[in-house]
C-alpha cells in the first residue's frame, strides 16, 4: 500500500533520459554522468536486469520486432469517434433537457486502412452504444405522461389501460418533475408523451389510440401522446420501427432524428440506428420524406436514405422482406456480407465488433435469425456456417472476429 | 549543447506547451496526437506485464484516454502526461491481473513494486528511441518496410503483404537502410540499428 503511494505522488524520474544513457552505455560510449541514470542503477533493484535483456541482442530484436506499429491508427481513429460520439451525446442531452427521454443510439462503421493501400492493416469497427434511457429493464416497458410504468407483454398492447398489462403499475410521487422514483431507478418522464421502450434482443408492439400498429425493434424507443388531438398525428422514433398506419383524414408524422415522415395510411419501416443516416423502407401506400429541406415521395418497394452528413438523399427500389421481417419474428439475411450482418447483430444486441482484417469481402450469410435467439447463439450459428471465423468475447461485453 | 541545438529545443517546448494546453482543454485532435505519441510504448508496457499475453492492451489504453477525457484532470506538462498515462495503465494493468485466474503471490508482489514498474518503463523508452529513429529518418513507407523486415518477414512476403513487386521492396529496403547510414554516420547507434536490418 505504502509503495502504491510512493509511486503515484512522485513523477517517473526521467525515463527517458535514463534510456538515452542506456543506448550510449550499448554502444560502449562514454557515460555522460547523467543524475538520473546513475540514481537509477545504483537505487534500483531491477537495474541490471533491465541492462542484462536490453544487451541481450535477441531479447531486444525480439521487442523490436512485436512493437505494435499497426493497431497505433485503429486506436487513434477509435478514440477519435468515441469522444465524438461522447460530445454529440451530450449535445443531444442538451437540446433535449426539456423532452428529456431520447435514447441516442450512435452507430458508426468504418473501414480503416493506412496509406488506403489494400493490406493485412485494414480493419472494420462495428460498434453501437447501448441507448442510455437510465434503465435497465429487460422487456419492453411504457412510462406513460403521469410517471406511471407498465411492463408490456409480447402481444400487441393497445393504449387502453385495460389491455394493457398494468400490475406492475406505480404512482409517480412528484407529478411536477419530468423525473420519479420507480423500482429505485430514477425514470425520466415526459409531460407530452408517452414513452415505448424496447431493450436489446426484444421486440415489442403497440396500437395507438388511432388504431395505428407500431412494431418496435431491439434497442429502440417510440414517443407518442395520449391522444391525436393536433391537426396531425406526431410520433417520434429512435432506433427502428415498423409503421402500419391507419387511415384517417389527419396526417401521421413520424420524426427521427432530423427526418421527417409524412404519411396518410400506409405500412413502412423506419431504421434510425445511425441518427446520421435515416432509412425508409415503404411497404404499401405513399409517403413523403422531409429532410434537409427536400421532399421526397416514395412508392411501394422503394427505400429512402438520408445521410445527413454528407446531406444526400437517395432511392432505390428493394426487396422490402428483408427490411421488414424482424417485426414478424425473423431476421432474414441473404447473401449479405459479413460487416452488414455484424452492423445489424450490433444494433439489435447493443455489442461492438472488432473485425481483425478486411478479408471478409467474398463471405456471404444467407440465414434466418429468429428474434428470440440469444446473441450467443447467433455467433454459434455464424462460426458453424462458416469454419474460418472465430469470435472472441472482450471482458466488456464486445467481441473480436477473426 | 550548442546554441543551435537549444534553439530546437525551445521551439519543441512550445510545441509540446500549446499541445498540453489543448489536451486540458479536451481536444480532440490534440488527444489523437497524444494517443498516437504514446501508444506504442503503453501497448508495449501492457504486453511486457501479461508476459506476451496483448489481447488486453488496446481495451486498456483506450480505456485510460477515455478516463482522461472524462476526467478534469490539468496536466503541467508533456511528462506529467506521460507519468500519467503509464500510472494508468499500470494500475489498470494490476487490477486485470488481479481479476485474472492465473496469477502467483510473487508476481503480483513484483507487478507493484514500484522499482519495477520504472525499470519496466526504462526498457520501453530505449525500444521506442530506437523505433524513432528509423521513423523520423525515412518516408512512413519506408518505414514501414523496415519494420516488416525487423520483425523477420523476407521481401517476398512483404511484398504480398503490401501488394507490391519484390523490386520495389527490395529497393525501399536498400534505399531506407542508405538514409539510416547517412543520417546516423556520426551516431554510435547505428551499428545497432542495422542489427536488425542485417
Amino acid at each position: 500500500m505504502e509503495n502504491k503511494k510512493k509511486i503515484l505522488s512522485q513523477p517517473v524520474k526521467h525515463s527517458d533520459k535514463i534510456a538515452k544513457d542506456i543506448i550510449n552505455v550499448m554502444m560502449q560510449k562514454e557515460q555522460s554522468g547523467n543524475v538520473h541514470f546513475d540514481e537509477w542503477i545504483e537505487d534500483n533493484p531491477y537495474a541490471t536486469d533491465s541492462l542484462n535483456k536490453l544487451s541481450d541482442e535477441k531479447w531486444l530484436k525480439d521487442k523490436m520486432a512485436n512493437y505494435p506499429q499497426s493497431n497505433r491508427d485503429l486506436g487513434t481513429e477509435m478514440l477519435v469517434s468515441k469522444i465524438k460520439r461522447k460530445k454529440r451525446n451530450s449535445l443531444i442531452k442538451n437540446i433535449t433537457a426539456i423532452a428529456a427521454a431520447v435514447i441516442s443510439i450512435s452507430f458508426l462503421v468504418y473501414n480503416y486502412s493506412s496509406d488506403g493501400e489494400q493490406g493485412a492493416d485494414a480493419r472494420v469497427i462495428v460498434a453501437t452504444q447501448a441507448p442510455k434511457v437510465g434503465l435497465n429493464y429487460t422487456e419492453p416497458i411504457l412510462i406513460t405522461t403521469e410517471g406511471a410504468i407498465a411492463k408490456v407483454n409480447s402481444q400487441i398492447a393497445q393504449m387502453d389501460k385495460r389491455v394493457i398489462n398494468l400490475d406492475e403499475i406505480s404512482q409517480a410521487a412528484e407529478q411536477t418533475n419530468t423525473t420519479t422514483m420507480i423500482d429505485g431507478r430514477e425514470i425520466l418522464v415526459d409531460k407530452k408523451y408517452n414513452r415505448l421502450v424496447v431493450p436489446e434482443a426484444q421486440t415489442s408492439s403497440i396500437e395507438l389510440n388511432d388504431g395505428t400498429v407500431v412494431h418496435l425493434n431491439a434497442n429502440s424507443e417510440l414517443l407518442f401522446p395520449e391522444n391525436f388531438d393536433g391537426e396531425s398525428r406526431n410520433v417520434i422514433l429512435n432506433g427502428e420501427g415498423y409503421f402500419e398506419v391507419s387511415k384517417l383524414g389527419k396526417p401521421f408524422i413520424v420524426q427521427s432524428g432530423s427526418v421527417e415522415i409524412k404519411v396518410y395510411g400506409t405500412e413502412f419501416n423506419v431504421n434510425s440506428y445511425n441518427i446520421e443516416c435515416v432509412q425508409t423502407t415503404l411497404v404499401e401506400g405513399s409517403v413523403a420524406v422531409m429532410a434537409l429541406g427536400k421532399k421526397q415521395m416514395l412508392n411501394p418497394s422503394e427505400q429512402c436514405v438520408v445521410d445527413i452528413l454528407d446531406g444526400s438523399v437517395s432511392t432505390e427500389v428493394v426487396n422490402t422482406k428483408r427490411y421488414t421481417s424482424w417485426k414478424d419474428g425473423v431476421k432474414v439475411f441473404e447473401e449479405d456480407g459479413l460487416v452488414y450482418l455484424l452492423e445489424r447483430l450490433s444494433q439489435w444486441y447493443g455489442v461492438d465488433f472488432v473485425l481483425e482484417n478486411n478479408n471478409y469481402d467474398e463471405l456471404t450469410f444467407t440465414t434466418v435469425i429468429y428474434n428470440e435467439t440469444k446473441l450467443e447463439g447467433v455467433i454459434k450459428l455464424i462460426e458453424t456456417l462458416n469454419v474460418n471465423i472465430e469470435f472472441i468475447k472482450t471482458e466488456r461485453g464486445g467481441y473480436v472476429v477473426k | 549543447m550548442t546554441s543551435s541545438i537549444k534553439h530546437i529545443k525551445d521551439y519543441e517546448d512550445v510545441e509540446m506547451r500549446s499541445l498540453v494546453e489543448q489536451v486540458n482543454r479536451r481536444d480532440t485532435c490534440a488527444f489523437s496526437v497524444v494517443y498516437k505519441m504514446h501508444y506504442n510504448s503503453l501497448y508495449m508496457y501492457i504486453t511486457e506485464f501479461f508476459k506476451g499475453n496483448n489481447a488486453e492492451a488496446f481495451d486498456i489504453i483506450q480505456d485510460v484516454f477515455m478516463n482522461i477525457w472524462d476526467s478534469k484532470t490539468i496536466f503541467e506538462s508533456m511528462a506529467h502526461i506521460k507519468d500519467y498515462l503509464f500510472l494508468s495503465v499500470r494500475n489498470h494493468s494490476i487490477k486485470k491481473y488481479n481479476s485474472s485466474k492465473v496469477k502467483d503471490k510473487y508476481n503480483t508482489h513484483l507487478l507493484e513494486n514500484p522499482d519495477y514498474f520504472i525499470s519496466n518503463m526504462v526498457e520501453v523508452e530505449v525500444v521506442s528511441l530506437l523505433h524513432q529513429m528509423i521513423d523520423s529518418a525515412v518516408t512512413e513507407e519506408c518505414a514501414r518496410v523496415l519494420r516488416m523486415y525487423i520483425e523477420g518477414k523476407n521481401i517476398k512476403e512483404i511484398a504480398t503483404e503490401l501488394g507490391k513487386k519484390e523490386s520495389t521492396i527490395y529497393n525501399q529496403k536498400n534505399r531506407g537502410i542508405e538514409i539510416l547510414k547517412k543520417k546516423y554516420s556520426k551516431s554510435d547507434l547505428l551499428p545497432l540499428l542495422l542489427v536488425f536490418l542485417r
